[in-house]
C-alpha cells in the first residue's frame, strides 16, 4: 500500500462518521451524503500530488466535501422539477420524524447562507470541539464563533417571521 | 424567540436529527468502494497516458469485441447490484453503419451486433430509471439509418457517480479514454454529393458562398497522421483543404474590401480540361486599428475533453496574452454544471489564472452553457465592436436545448443582434462534425478544428484576426461563363456552400463570412468550347445544342464575368456588389500549382467519379515541387500527409 493510499484509508476511518454527520445535515439524505463524500475523496485523491506540499489533507477534504454538497444543492435548485420533489420529500421527512419548532429550525438552517450554514453544522451540530471544527473549516476559532453567533441571529430572525407568535 | 430557546432547540436537533445508523452503509463498505473507484481512475489515467504515447495503434478486432462485450455486460452487473436509484447522465451510442471501405475496425459484424445489444441494454436501463423518477428524460432513437443512440438525462448530475461503472466505458461521458480502444466510432458527417459538370449553354451561372473554414483539413490530418486510417469520403471537403493554405494574392487597393485574381492552365489529371483558379484576398488591418472585442469563451469541460484539455488551455493562455487593454473576455464552462468563470474581465493575469484552474469533469449540459454564454455576450455588448462567442467542444450537446432546431434558432436570432459564434472542434471518437459546422455557419463564425497544439495556436493567435474579426458577411460569388468559350464547367468542392443563382442578390439569404486578411480560393474544372466532341459528350452526357439559345456570347471576346456580393458586418442593407469581366486569364503561377496539387489529392482521396485519373503519386510530385517558402511549415506537413495516405492506401 502506498503512502497515499494509507493516508486516505486513515482519513476514511477517522473522519467518515463526522463527515457523514455534517454533510447529511447539508444534503438531507444518506445516499447523497455518501455520494458527496465519495466524490470529494476522489477529487482529493486525484489532486493529491499537487496538494501534498500545501497543508492539512483533512481540512482540505472537508472543504471539498462542503463545496460538493453545496454544489449539489444549487444544482437541485436550478432544476425546477427536481426541486419540487426534493423539498416535498424533505418536508415529509421532517414532518414525520420531528415536530413543531424543530422542523422549522431544520428548514431555517437549510435556508442560511452557505458560510453560516456550515458554521452551524460543524460548530454547533457536530460533536467536534470548537478548535477541531475551526481546523476543518480552515478558519480561526474566533471566526467560527463569530459566524455561529451571526447564524444564530439569522435563525432567530427567520423563526420569528415564520412563527409569528413568539414562544 | 430568545437565545435560550434557540440553543435548546439546536441541542435537541443535534440529538434527535442525526442520521440513523441503518441509513448508511457499513463504513468498511464505503472505504472499499472508494478504493475501487480510485483504482479505476488510476487505470483510466494510465490508459490516457498510453494513448498519448500512441501505443495501442493496433486495436485488434478482439479488443473491440471484448470492449463492447464489457460495455454490454456492465449495465447488467449494475442492475443486479444496485437497483435503479440515483441519477446522472448516461448515453449509449453505437454505430451500426454498413462496413465501409476505409472505416477500419467497424467492419466487424459480430462486434456490431454486440454494440446493438449494448444500446438495447442502455435503453432498458433508461426506461427503468425514468419509471423510478430518476431521470427526467430519455431518448432512444434512430438518429439516422446509421446511428442509434440512447440518451438519458438524470435529475442529479452529481449522482452520475452512481453510474461509475458505466462511465468508464461510456464513450460520451469519459469516452475519449476508451473510445479509441473500443473504436465505437460515432463521428458523424453530412453526406456530400459531388457536383457534376454543367453545360454552360443551359447553366451559364455558378453561384456559391464564401468558405474560409479549415476544420476539414485538421480533421483529415488527425485521421491520417494520428489514427493511421484514410478518412471516409464524406469527411473530405476539398475547398477546406485548399483554403487551409496561404496564397500569394494581390492585396486589395485602397477602398476595396476584397480583391479577386485568376489563373488558368491545363488540369493536371486530364489535359483535355482546364483548371481555373479564383482567388479572393480580403483587406488586412493592423491589430491596433481593430474595433474593441468582447469574447465569450464557452468551454466544454466535460469528461470527454480530458485528453485535449491541456492543449486547449495552453492555446487560450497564448491568446490571452495577445489581447489589448480595450478587449474584454468572459468565460463559461459546462461540464459537471454550467459555471461562469469570468464575467467581462479585462485583466490578463486574472484571465491566465482562471484558464490554468480549468479542469474537466462531469457530463455535458451544452444547451444551458450556450444560453449563459449569450447572456454574458449581451451583458457586455460592445456597440460597433466585435462581439463573439468562441465555443470549444467535442460537440456533444446532450442536455437541455439540445434539439438542433432550438439551438440553431437561438444562434440565428443572436446573430441578427450582432453576436457571432465561432466554433473550435476538438477531441476524437465522438466528434460531431456536421453539428459544429452548422452552428458556426448559423452564427456567422468560423469553424476550425484543433488537433495539435500548433494548430490550436495557429487558429487562436495567428489566425485570430481572421477567425475572430469579420470583415464582410454573407459573401457570395457568382461566375458567368461565356458559352462561346466554355462548353461545361464543374466547381470543385463547396458542395455545402452551393447557392441557387437567384439567391445571389437575395440579401436575406445567409452565406459565408470572410475575416480580416483571409483568402478564399475556388477551383473550377473547365471543358473549353473547342474541346473534342468525345470529351464534351463524356462530361455532359445527353446535352444537345439549344434551339433558341441567344448568340450574344459569340460577339464577345470575354471568357467569363466574376461577381461578388457582400455586406458590411454591422447593420442591414449594406450590400455591395463588384463585377469584373475577363478576356484573358493569366497562365498558372505557383498559387495555381499548389492549389492544383491539393485538389488532386482531395479528389483522389474521395475517389471522385468526375476525375478518375487523379493519383496520390501525381499530387505528391506537384506538391513537392511547389513547396515555396513555406514559413509556417504547413506545406511540408501536407506533403507528409499525402505520402502517408499513399502508404495507407497500399496496405
Amino acid at each position: 500500500m502506498t503512502e497515499k493510499d494509507e493516508r486516505f484509508q486513515r482519513l476514511c476511518r477517522d473522519e467518515l462518521p463526522i463527515l457523514r454527520g455534517g454533510i447529511y445535515r447539508i444534503v438531507g439524505n444518506a445516499a447523497d451524503t455518501d455520494d458527496v463524500i465519495q466524490e470529494a475523496l476522489l477529487r482529493a485523491y486525484r489532486k493529491y500530488d499537487s496538494f501534498r506540499s500545501e497543508s492539512n489533507l483533512r481540512s482540505w477534504v472537508y472543504r471539498i466535501a462542503q463545496n460538493c454538497a453545496f454544489d449539489l444543492l444549487r444544482r437541485r435548485k436550478r432544476e425546477a422539477a427536481a426541486r419540487e420533489n426534493y423539498s416535498e420529500r424533505q418536508k415529509a421527512e421532517i414532518g414525520g420524524k420531528i415536530s413543531g419548532l424543530l422542523a422549522k429550525l431544520e428548514l431555517a438552517v437549510a435556508a442560511l447562507p452557505e458560510t453560516y450554514r456550515s458554521a452551524i453544522v460543524w460548530g454547533v451540530l457536530s460533536d467536534l470541539p470548537g478548535h477541531e471544527a475551526a481546523l476543518r473549516l480552515k478558519c480561526t476559532e474566533n471566526t467560527l464563533y463569530q459566524r455561529v453567533f451571526r447564524a444564530k441571529q439569522m435563525l432567530k430572525e427567520m423563526l420569528k417571521t415564520e412563527n409569528g407568535d413568539e414562544r | 424567540m430568545n437565545d435560550k430557546i434557540l440553543d435548546d432547540a439546536l441541542t435537541q436537533l443535534k440529538a434527535e436529527k442525526t442520521p440513523h445508523a441503518g441509513e448508511f452503509s457499513d463504513a468498511a463498505d464505503f472505504e472499499r468502494k472508494f478504493f475501487e473507484r480510485a483504482a479505476r481512475e488510476e487505470a483510466l489515467r494510465d490508459a490516457m497516458k498510453r494513448r498519448s504515447r500512441k501505443i495501442f495503434a493496433f486495436a485488434a478486432v478482439f479488443a473491440l469485441a471484448f470492449g463492447v462485450a464489457v460495455t454490454a455486460a456492465i449495465p447488467m452487473v449494475y442492475k443486479r447490484s444496485e437497483p435503479a436509484i440515483g441519477g446522472g447522465g448516461f448515453v449509449a451510442e453505437a454505430d451500426s453503419s454498413e462496413p465501409k471501405r476505409d472505416a477500419g475496425i467497424e467492419k466487424d459484424a459480430p462486434a456490431l451486433s454486440i454494440a446493438a445489444k449494448a444500446v438495447k441494454e442502455y435503453k432498458s436501463m433508461a426506461v427503468d430509471a425514468y419509471a423510478h423518477g430518476v431521470c427526467y428524460s430519455y431518448k432512444a432513437s434512430k438518429l439516422s439509418a446509421k446511428t442509434k443512440s440512447v440518451v438519458a438525462c438524470c435529475k442529479e448530475p452529481n449522482a452520475s457517480t452512481k453510474f461509475g461503472n458505466i462511465m468508464f466505458f461510456d464513450s460520451r461521458i469519459y469516452g475519449t479514454a476508451t473510445a479509441p480502444q473500443t473504436r465505437l466510432n460515432t463521428e458523424e458527417y453530412k453526406d456530400v454529393n459531388e457536383r457534376p459538370f454543367l453545360a454552360t449553354a443551359t447553366n451559364p451561372l455558378s453561384t456559391f458562398g464564401a468558405d474560409v473554414d479549415t476544420a476539414g483539413y485538421a480533421n483529415l490530418r488527425r485521421m491520417i497522421l494520428q489514427e493511421d486510417r484514410l478518412p471516409p469520403a464524406n469527411s473530405i471537403r476539398i475547398e477546406e483543404l485548399i483554403n487551409y493554405f496561404d496564397y500569394d494574392y494581390p492585396i486589395p487597393k485602397k477602398g476595396e474590401l476584397l480583391r479577386p485574381c485568376f489563373e488558368m492552365g491545363d488540369a493536371p489529371w486530364d489535359p483535355a480540361r482546364k483548371l481555373l483558379l479564383v482567388g479572393v484576398q480580403a483587406k488586412k488591418i493592423p491589430k491596433e486599428e481593430l474595433p474593441p472585442s468582447h469574447y465569450v469563451f464557452l468551454i466544454d469541460n466535460s469528461g470527454s475533453m480530458y485528453g485535449v484539455f491541456p492543449m486547449v488551455k495552453e492555446a487560450m493562455t497564448t491568446l490571452a496574452k495577445q489581447l489589448r487593454p480595450c478587449d474584454r473576455v468572459s468565460m463559461v464552462t459546462y461540464g459537471g454544471g454550467v459555471s461562469i468563470v469570468l464575467d467581462g474581465c479585462g485583466d490578463i493575469d486574472t484571465l491566465c489564472r482562471k484558464i490554468a484552474e480549468l479542469e474537466p469533469e462531469g457530463y455535458t449540459p451544452g444547451g444551458e452553457g450556450i444560453q449563459s454564454a449569450y447572456r454574458l455576450a449581451e451583458k457586455h455588448f460592445i456597440k460597433g465592436g466585435n462581439n463573439r462567442i468562441v465555443l470549444i467542444t467535442d460537440g456533444d450537446f446532450n442536455v437541455g436545448a439540445s434539439s438542433e432546431a432550438e439551438l440553431t434558432e437561438m444562434v440565428d436570432k443572436k446573430r441578427a443582434a450582432g453576436i457571432y459564434l465561432s466554433v473550435a472542434g476538438c477531441g476524437m471518437g465522438n466528434y460531431k462534425d456536421n453539428k459544429m459546422k452548422m452552428l458556426a455557419n448559423k452564427g456567422n463564425g468560423n469553424y476550425f478544428y484543433l488537433d495539435t497544439l500548433r494548430e490550436a495556436k495557429q487558429a487562436f493567435v495567428h489566425g485570430m484576426t481572421g477567425n475572430m474579426y469579420t470583415l464582410a458577411k454573407d459573401v457570395k460569388f457568382q461566375l458567368e461563363f461565356n458559352p462561346a468559350k466554355v462548353y461545361a464547367y464543374r466547381l470543385i468542392g463547396y458542395e455545402l456552400r452551393e447557392l441557387a443563382d437567384r439567391d445571389f442578390r437575395d440579401d436575406e439569404r445567409d452565406s459565408g463570412e470572410v475575416g480580416i486578411g483571409q483568402q478564399v480560393t475556388a477551383l473550377y474544372e473547365i471543358i473549353p468550347a473547342d474541346a473534342p466532341e468525345a470529351v464534351k459528350a463524356a462530361a455532359v452526357p445527353g446535352q444537345k445544342p439549344l434551339k433558341y439559345a441567344a448568340d450574344s456570347g459569340k460577339k464577345s471576346a470575354e471568357f467569363l464575368t466574376f461577381r461578388m456580393r457582400y455586406q458590411k458586418p454591422q447593420g442591414k442593407n449594406t450590400a455591395e456588389e463588384k463585377e469584373v469581366a475577363l478576356t484573358e486569364i493569366p497562365a498558372p503561377q505557383q498559387n495555381w500549382q499548389w492549389a492544383a496539387g491539393v485538389a488532386e489529392f482531395g479528389l483522389s482521396l474521395r475517389r471522385s467519379k468526375f476525375a478518375p485519373k487523379t493519383t496520390f503519386g501525381n499530387a505528391a510530385k506537384r506538391i513537392q515541387a511547389n513547396l515555396g517558402d513555406d514559413p509556417s511549415g504547413s506545406r511540408a506537413e501536407f506533403l507528409l500527409i499525402v505520402k502517408r495516405a499513399a502508404e495507407l492506401l497500399k496496405k
